[in-house]
């Protein structure tokens, strides 16, 4: 055949879409996966660092200070002097708490703010109670033509606008809507005097109202400020020993690896702690990289592909194109069988992802010396220069040739276990493509 | 509400209540020169409408009308005067007309 028709295309092109949008599910599950692992790395790496800076330090006293600092060298952390630090905050704290422990707001709280009892409370209900009936009276009275009928006097001899003027009738219309307002009252004269009353007696009670709440509010801020200072005194050496784990740990992932290996030789369960920590972080960033690669770049291919044939299904569904011939060739290469291209995609994705994830032998890895996690990891049997980090490392080592580790009966048994479970959790299309 | 709507109303009151009115009346007494939108010259009772487009607020100065007021006080005539800022629609200058008209026939000034 040396031309396809329309009913071809549309035919090849309902079929490249159904196959993309399966493998668009397949990128989904993997990324789905991804997402889970992630978090588990996370939860493995902070449970990793608090291991080592346990470990390094079990007790907050000079002498667990001294040996970390000698072992990981973090001369810094002995100027900071965590523990004078953590002596000043208990002076502070301790001082604060008698401060307030000595404030009548704090020693009378019950007789002042108890919500039944207290004299604050009942004062504010009382100045409540007080100011309904006004804001009732100053609320019925809310109309647009009250601060002229108060001003020209309406309703008293004061009242001087001539009945010729179209204003006194405004006016008249005005008081008898508002005096309607309230029940019982026959003249606007009545109205006047209680608005009046009310207007003048509000500002005030208000203020007062106002002076009671802020009272009650720092009564209460200051029985905060008290609990919470309690609180930071009976956690405070948890606090300051969790901080300065925290430091350690921090210091000695930011330190490069060859300096704190000789240092952490002679204490191989720090050590194997550090490697952990140094490996599960490499191993996050690989696994980015390897989803990267091989699933969102997919994904955005793919989503770019169906756009473009439902684009090229609506032009040619119109019915001047109803003629158009493709020539054999270039149909025949756009609308080829791209399945096992996806599946080798599929299976690369499964066989790196798994050997990085399933990864277990840290304490294998040479801190000592300039190496290459990427390699460690792989046993240098995958090519990692996708990744910026490791393509820079084979740039900066032209000479670099990894040398493939013999493995102990214990870690192929850990290995092999660990990346069973990883294929497991990731095979998708495998079993499609068996 | 513009003059011209604003007469038309009050026109109809006015006629409604008995009143011939002359429209855009030369009312010419003691120091007083103006030209009133509706006047029954006979009754002395008319009206002015007053608004900033034809110009009545440079015509009806403060002199002029608290000379106005000081004859209405001692009843030698009454003219209903409206500020076109005071009214909200025909509805409300008809109320205010008619409240105005049923005054002067309670005081004896219309029969």
């Amino acid at each position: 055949m040396s031309h396809y028709g329309v009913s071809h295309f549309m035919q090849a092109a309902q079929q490249q879409r159904a196959t993309l949008m399966h493998e668009l599910g397949v990128a989904q599950h993997y990324v789905s996966v991804h997402h889970q692992r992630r978090a588990e790395l996370g939860q493995a790496y902070a449970q990793v660092m608090q291991d080592l800076g346990a470990t390094l330090v079990q007790a907050l006293t000079p002498e667990w200070l001294d040996y970390a600092i000698r072992i990981t060298g973090f001369a810094a952390l002995a100027n900071e002097n965590p523990l004078a630090m953590m002596e000043n905050e208990r002076r502070l704290r301790s001082q604060r708490v008698r401060q307030i422990e000595a404030d009548q707001r704090f020693t009378e709280r019950e007789l002042l703010r108890h919500p039944t009892t207290g004299s604050l409370p009942r004062g504010l209900a009382e100045m409540q109670e007080n100011l309904a009936p006004l804001l009732d009276v100053l609320a019925r009275c809310n109309h647009s033509r009250m601060p002229h009928l108060i001003e020209s006097g309406y309703g008293t001899p004061a009242y001087a606008t001539g009945f010729w003027r179209m204003s006194y009738y405004e006016d008249w219309k005005a008081g008898d809507e508002i005096v309607e307002r309230f029940p019982g009252v026959t003249f606007f004269t009545q109205v006047r005097e209680d608005y009046l009353r009310a207007a003048q007696s509000v500002g005030p009670l208000q203020a007062e109202a106002a002076r009671l709440r802020a009272e009650i509010a720092a009564g209460e801020a200051l029985e905060r400020e008290h609990s919470e200072c309690r609180q930071a005194l009976q956690t405070l050496e948890a606090r300051w020993l969790a901080h300065v784990r925290q430091r350690i740990s921090t210091y000695m992932l930011e330190c490069p690896p060859q300096v704190l290996a000789p240092r952490l030789a002679a204490v191989p369960q720090i050590e194997l702690a550090y490697k952990r920590a140094l490996g599960v972080t490499a191993k996050a960033h690989y696994l980015d990289q390897i989803v990267a690669r091989d699933v969102e770049s997919f994904v955005r291919d793919a989503q770019a592909a169906i756009a473009k044939l439902d684009q090229d299904v609506t032009k040619l569904r119109r019915p001047k194109k109803a003629g158009t011939l493709f020539p054999a060739e270039a149909f025949e290469r756009r609308f080829r069988d791209r399945r096992p291209a996806h599946q080798k995609r599929w299976r690369r994705f499964e066989k790196t992802y798994g050997t990085v994830y399933g990864f277990a032998d840290y304490h294998a890895a040479p801190i000592g010396t300039d190496f290459l996690w990427w390699d460690l990891m792989t046993d240098g049997s995958i090519d990692g220069d996708f990744i910026p980090e490791v393509h820079h490392f084979h740039s900066n080592h032209p000479g670099y040739q990894y040398r493939r580790r013999q493995r102990d009966d214990e870690d192929d048994l850990v290995a092999s276990a660990a990346a069973a479970s990883v294929h497991d959790d990731t095979s998708y299309v495998s079993h499609d493509a068996s | 509400m513009d003059e011209r709507q604003g007469s038309d109303v009050l026109t109809a009151c006015f006629t409604e209540a008995g009143l011939s009115i002359q429209r855009d009346y030369r009312f010419r007494e003691g120091g007083v020169n103006v030209v009133l939108d509706g006047f029954d010259p006979e009754r002395r009772i008319g009206f002015e409408f007053i608004t900033t487009e034809v110009g009545d607020r440079s015509e009806f100065t403060a002199a002029v009308v608290e000379e106005l007021e000081t004859r209405m006080c001692a009843e030698e005539l009454f003219l209903f005067l409206i500020d076109e800022r005071d009214v909200r629609g025909p509805e409300v200058l008809e109320g205010a007309a008619r409240g105005f008209l049923a005054l002067l026939r309670d005081r004896g000034h219309l029969t």
